[in-house]
């Protein structure tokens, strides 16, 4: 099975080394989309399948705890995996994007390692 | 330097070393680690919370370049979009992680996007008129700023 995803960073930077370590991965990769905010990314998921969201938090427009509200609200895509790479550090927050549904929180700076395990973890169960 | 200082000037270096993926040594905190003639930038993030306040990175336009291609693995020239948006990245990355090493993790705070600009000697000079966490990165001057508003 050849996998979607969407990358969510205001950062072209990140974005590109995250398309880099999943590269790596022996993940069977089908498309990767970008987008530089939370409201980019939801009208990209209006149009395209996904399988698994990557999301920043600190982003202009629409951040990512606005962006899991309004993904959550939407029945097409409540199920959605979404892991969060940010700075935030903050627990309250964090708490508040596992209570939204967040599968994943890394922080920022992601090793490609992290990266791979958790994204085998939530795809593969665990196995790569 | 109080303990507050070193923890940051620490926080600093564990940064540069290992998301920058530079060798790093302490520098003097002053603006003549800057070359006379080269173009400097300045990263600027704003925190609201607790506390209110805000982290600048300053760099030569060489110690962007460098950075791009640490992180992407790349020996191309970048861009100066990319050196903008890595500047933009390592302040935004600095600030996160300087706020939960000085206020922990129970601290909520808001983060403005980051803002990166040209910056003029006179502006890098004031800057030095607070307390600067210097380093040479990769035989390239970065001076990290993190202050709260009063």
């Amino acid at each position: 099975m050849a996998y979607h995803f969407l990358l969510i960073d205001d950062s072209s930077i990140v974005r590109k080394v995250v398309i880099k370590a999943l590269g790596l991965t022996s993940l069977d990769i089908a498309t990767i989309g970008e987008a530089a905010n939370g409201q980019l990314g939801l009208d990209y998921l209006k149009n395209n399948w996904v399988d698994l969201v990557f999301l920043d938090i600190n982003m202009p427009v629409m951040n990512g705890v606005e962006f899991m509200e309004a993904l959550r609200a939407d029945d097409t895509n409540k199920d959605l995996p979404v892991v969060v790479v940010s700075t935030e550090g903050s627990q309250d927050r964090i708490d508040r994007l596992r209570e939204l549904g967040v599968k994943a929180y890394l922080r920022k700076p992601v090793t490609p390692e992290e990266l791979t395990q958790t994204v085998t973890s939530i795809l593969h169960g665990g196995k790569e | 330097m109080t303990t507050m200082e070193e923890t940051i000037s620490l926080e600093v270096g564990k940064i540069l070393e290992n998301w920058a993926m530079m060798l790093i040594e302490p520098a003097e905190a002053s603006p003549t680690i800057f070359c006379e003639n080269s173009k400097l930038y300045v990263a600027v993030l704003e925190f609201k919370g607790v506390v209110d306040g805000e982290c600048k990175v300053v760099s030569q336009e060489a110690f962007g370049g460098v950075l791009v291609n640490n992180l992407l693995g790349s020996d191309d020239e970048p861009s100066p979009e990319a050196v903008q948006d890595a500047l933009k990245e390592m302040v935004n990355v600095m600030s996160g992680n300087l706020l939960t090493v000085t206020y922990g993790v129970d601290t909520v705070f808001d983060l403005t996007p980051p803002q990166v600009h040209e910056a003029t000697r006179e502006e890098v000079a004031k800057l030095f008129e607070r307390p600067a966490f210097c380093y040479i990165a990769d035989d390239h001057p970065v001076a990290v700023s993190f202050c709260l508003k009063v």
